[in-house]
């Protein structure tokens, strides 16, 4: 797949691209929606108080709770088209592909099963909208379905995508079912605004749903799929996620759940950075003066680090002062590894030269001296070994 | 403009005395002027100028190191790479913008990165292995293609000259 993971996953919750005028419209919206989405969370405190007086009262698949369920959703925004919501079979597992952290609980109070997900809810939530978490009772799990009590809701991708394309599913999942119900959910707002983005909580998806004046869910239930008895888990599950992908027209994709915690990783690593610009910014803060300076003396010493240039001309803010506290050692620096010519191919010659750590005096006349000996002690030395080695001495 | 250039030559040749390259001494002339350097190499061994000593001079710009010094043997030498008056032909000794010869890159060039000891190193590699494609010495160039024995002679008898040896011993 050419398919880039930051297209199937958004990164951005609005994503406002050429259309500049919806953008504008939301903009106006905006008020609207924050008062929808605050009377929209009272309503759902008295939507899980009436939840609390079914289970009680122990309705659990009832005619008159399904209607009250669908109404509710509808005030709070939540719409859904089905052509077929006739669930084939009965007790068994579902599968759904995942566009936000919440359609998991719409879809599973829709067709009335639990539903099992990563997330760490509170046991009254748990208890009220029937989740199963799956990294705590795997038992509860399998129970469920043994009792055949209630059907089973999973979605193997674990991480909402933007629906251009599936992420590859969990293992461990539905590896031990006999048979599989998938389903598929396509969704629809009339903002541009992304159901689930990277790495957003189940809480910014609701708060998000309920700012939407709406958000149509397009439900549809596909044949029932029976693993066959030969066939390994993982070629059944890929068997899944193909035909789920077929019926979504959309491909699927070479990543998984561990490439979108990989890729959340490296977005929260890169929002860190922008305190290194502002200190970037401090340095640009130096006036451009001072800049041309260091420029200066850089050229008269290219080994010396930049910064360190820097920090003594602000100081000094004189170029010929700055090269006298280098050369003299008043300023200490790591010299930087100058880039080397690559012409110069140094020839080796295997005597040590006899020179070496002659000092270097400050006085001149004694300078002069000590080269003027060098060079004679340089041009006898040569002298000595050219004649030694045509064997003339 | 002349006081960094002073500057940096000072240090130059401050790093070049406490720590000589091998094969080269090299400083100013006179104390009085900084901007004249002479500086001796010494021909690589394995090589027809082997052993020999060769006395070259460096005229340095007031622009230094923002332009490269000017490069001259004072020894007679016979070289493909080196103009019979002495001047010396080497990338590295040419500003990125001239390239009399068309073929240099600029990365070779010189540029105040570059240094005394770096041309010093480069002319000693060029004694060893000349480039007779920028033939600055068009004879030389010739004999050392064609007839190798010629040129390690004449080599031979300017080396006992530059150590001012008698041509025959």
């Amino acid at each position: 797949m050419t398919l880039n993971l930051e297209k199937i996953v958004k990164t951005d919750r609005i994503t406002t691209g050429a259309q500049t005028i919806s953008s504008f419209i939301l903009f106006l919206y905006f008020p609207i929606g924050v008062i929808l989405a605050a009377f929209r969370i009272c309503l759902t405190i008295n939507f899980l108080c009436a939840q609390i007086l079914f289970n009680l009262l122990c309705f659990r698949d009832n005619m008159i709770r399904r209607a009250f369920e669908r109404l509710y959703f509808a005030v709070l925004g939540i719409v859904h088209v089905q052509p077929n919501m006739k669930l084939h079979q009965r007790h068994c597992m579902l599968v759904a592909n995942k566009l936000t952290n919440i359609d998991g609980v719409f879809l599973s109070i829709l067709c009335n099963c639990s539903y099992a997900c990563n997330e760490k809810h509170t046991s009254v939530l748990r208890w009220l909208l029937r989740i199963v978490n799956l990294h705590e009772n795997p038992e509860q799990r399998m129970s469920l379905l043994e009792t055949g009590n209630t059907s089973l809701l999973v979605q193997p991708e674990s991480y909402p995508t933007c629906g251009a394309a599936l992420l590859k599913f969990r293992s461990g999942l539905f590896d031990n079912e006999k048979q599989i119900q998938p389903m598929t959910i396509k969704l629809k707002r009339p903002f541009p605004i992304s159901g689930g983005t990277l790495g957003s909580s189940w809480v910014q998806d609701l708060l998000w749903t309920y700012f939407c004046p709406l958000s149509v869910y397009e439900v549809k239930v596909h044949p029932v799929i029976c693993k066959e008895s030969e066939e390994a888990a993982d070629l059944f599950r890929d068997r899944v996620r193909k035909s789920m992908s077929q019926a979504l027209g959309i491909p699927c994709s070479n990543y998984d759940a561990s490439d979108v915690e990989e890729l959340i990783k490296r977005k929260k690593f890169e929002s860190r950075r922008p305190q290194q610009h502002l200190e970037s910014r401090q340095e640009s803060a130096i006036n451009p003066r001072t800049k041309m300076m260091a420029k200066q003396v850089k050229d008269i010493l290219p080994h010396v680090p930049l910064p360190i240039i820097l920090s003594d001309l602000v100081k000094t803010k004189s170029v010929d002062v700055t090269v006298a506290n280098i050369l003299e050692g008043v300023v200490k620096f790591v010299p930087e590894t100058s880039i080397s010519s690559p012409s110069t191919s140094q020839v080796v010659t295997k005597q040590p030269s006899p020179f070496k750590g002659a000092g270097f005096s400050r006085n001149a006349g004694e300078r002069h001296m000590t080269l003027q000996e060098k060079k004679e002690a340089f041009l006898n030395k040569a002298r000595e070994n050219y004649l030694k080695k045509h064997g003339l001495q | 403009m002349v006081g960094s250039a002073l500057k940096r030559l000072m240090a130059e040749y401050k790093q070049l005395s406490l720590n000589p390259p091998e094969g080269i001494v090299a400083g100013p002339v006179n104390e009085e002027n900084f901007f004249e350097w002479e500086a001796l190499i010494l021909g690589p061994e394995g090589t027809p100028f082997e052993s020999g000593v060769f006395r070259t001079s460096l005229h340095f710009p007031t622009d230094y190191p923002m332009s490269p010094p000017k490069m001259k043997f004072i020894s007679d030498i016979f070289h493909p790479n080196i103009y019979p008056d002495g001047r010396v032909c080497i990338s590295i000794l040419h500003s990125p913008g001239d390239d009399p010869m068309g073929y240099e890159t600029s990365a070779e060039r010189w540029s105040p990165v570059q240094s005394i000891e770096k041309i010093l190193l480069s002319v000693m590699s060029m004694l060893a292995e000349p480039n007779p494609e920028s033939g600055a010495n068009v004879d030389a160039s010739k004999m050392w293609r064609d007839d190798r024995e010629q040129f390690n002679k004449r080599a031979e008898v300017l080396v006992r000259q530059s150590l001012g040896l008698p041509e025959q011993l």
